[in-house]
């Protein structure tokens, strides 16, 4: 019962917090987000792509949206919401994988927006979104028959991803094709920090949907979201010195 | 309208099956919504599989590169369904099972085995390509750990298992603990953003 107490406390102060801080930034109140690499680069990597006439690959990942990689995916498909709203003004819409049929749902929806949102929904081609396997190894596999470098010149890699990750990014990384990548694995982070251009570091990934919509409430929810892992690092920080000084709280 | 409906029953369903795990066992709509959940993600796979369908055929009938490939999916595809259906059991009949069990994890594994060289490969790439601190704190943690699991002698083999263990419990195991705090608030507070419609993963978006 106390730990049910505690999850509905928690999740009810989060979005108070939300909903406060979203409140102040519609107030006018200035936030500073903290600077990006990977980000930044994106619209001119997709831009350079769209130049060179080659294709724009998007993977959302091996993540879903009914269950703990969710939140994630969802980063995913931000992502390719202003990676697709980009390249389709540009008359040239990504090719998008998934391994979860909801998630290519989603992405098809994603496209047709960003196709309509340019008046070129005749562009749209829903098998411009693929589902490609939903194991993780077979889907990392099918992915990477499309890293050709005379065909891709991008790969976002946004999602939930496992240590198979490496099997997508590595024959691109091979292939010279310019690489973002983030996850919420720890080991597939590893391995995509080292195949990535630019890569998106822990919960960087998060940071995503705020990061390049700017939208106040999706601004206000990082911030929350800082906020929140500032106390429980202090938290953490205050229980290590008082177990080292032999106090014992539970 | 069109963008209001969508939000309003994601919120009102979403809230609902929150609201089910807070209060007692009397409240079970949650437990409706969750079935319909899994319902609508099985039947979702329907979807997956014409578009596995779509995508091959017109690789095979526009002859792309590589669509002999595609001809050995499709025809996979239809053996698979066909050894389903004449089992009537389903994925758990003998005919499925084995082609899982001999086929697909074989393959899966093998290829899963080559990942230790393809992260050593890649590791050195990054090493040329982008080099900076961060990179060669990476790369040399890679070489402490590799050489710590070699068969090194005596002393040599101690210091380095000493090492290759301070690594792992120490930096690694907070860095991951980290993250995953990350992870966590992250997962919590885009769950958030989706009940209250701040996000709205099913409506039309202002892109």
């Amino acid at each position: 019962m106390a730990t049910l107490i505690l999850g509905a406390f928690a999740v009810l102060s989060m979005l108070a917090l939300i909903l406060f801080l979203a409140q102040r930034i519609k107030e006018g109140h200035q936030v500073h987000v903290r600077r990006i690499q990977a980000l930044d680069n994106l619209p001119y990597v997709v831009g350079g792509a769209v130049e060179t006439g080659k294709r724009i690959h998007v993977s959302l990942g091996t993540g879903a949206l009914t269950d703990s990689t969710t939140a994630t995916t969802l980063a995913g498909l931000a992502a390719l919401d202003h990676v697709g709203k980009q390249a389709c003004s540009a008359g040239a819409p990504p090719l998008v994988t998934a391994a979860d049929p909801l998630v290519m749902a989603a992405a098809q929806d994603s496209l047709r927006q960003a196709c309509a949102h340019s008046d070129l929904l005749h562009e749209f081609d829903s098998a411009q979104v693929e589902m490609v396997a939903p194991q993780p190894t077979i889907y990392a596999l099918g992915a990477s028959t499309h890293m050709r470098p005379e065909e891709t010149a991008v790969n976002v890699m946004i999602g939930s991803f496992g240590p198979e990750a490496l099997l997508l990014a590595h024959p691109a990384a091979q292939s010279g094709i310019t690489q973002i990548a983030g996850t919420d694995d720890p080991q597939a982070m590893a391995m995509l920090f080292a195949v990535s251009d630019a890569p998106l570091i822990g919960e960087e990934v998060y940071a995503v949907p705020a990061y390049l919509s700017r939208k106040p409430a999706l601004l206000a929810s990082l911030q929350a979201q800082d906020a929140v892992r500032f106390g429980v690092v202090a938290l953490i920080l205050v229980a290590a010195l008082l177990r080292t000084l032999g106090v014992s709280l539970f | 309208m069109r963008q209001r409906v969508p939000t309003v029953v994601a919120v009102a369903s979403g809230g609902a099956t929150l609201l089910g795990y807070f209060v007692g066992p009397g409240f079970r709509v949650h437990l409706l919504f969750v079935r319909w959940a899994a319902a609508l993600a099985a039947a979702a796979f329907v979807l997956g599989v014409v578009n596995l369908l779509v995508v091959h055929g017109r690789r095979i009938v526009s002859q792309e590169r590589d669509w002999p490939y595609s001809t050995a999916l499709l025809f996979s595809f239809v053996v698979v369904i066909a050894v389903a259906a004449a089992e009537h059991q389903g994925p758990s009949g003998a005919g499925v099972t084995w082609v899982f069990r001999f086929v697909l994890a074989p393959l899966e594994a093998a290829t899963a085995s080559l990942l230790a060289v393809f992260l050593v490969s890649a590791a050195f790439r990054a090493m040329r390509k982008r080099p900076s601190l961060p990179t060669s704190v990476f790369v040399g943690t890679i070489i402490l750990v590799l050489l710590a699991a070699l068969p090194l002698p005596g002393e040599v083999a101690q210091v380095a298992g000493d090492v290759r263990c301070w690594l792992v419990h120490v930096f690694s195991a907070a860095g991951a603990r980290g993250m995953l705090l990350g992870v966590a608030l992250g997962t919590i507070a885009a769950g958030i953003r989706v009940l209250v419609g701040i996000d709205q993963p099913h409506s039309e978006r202002d892109l």
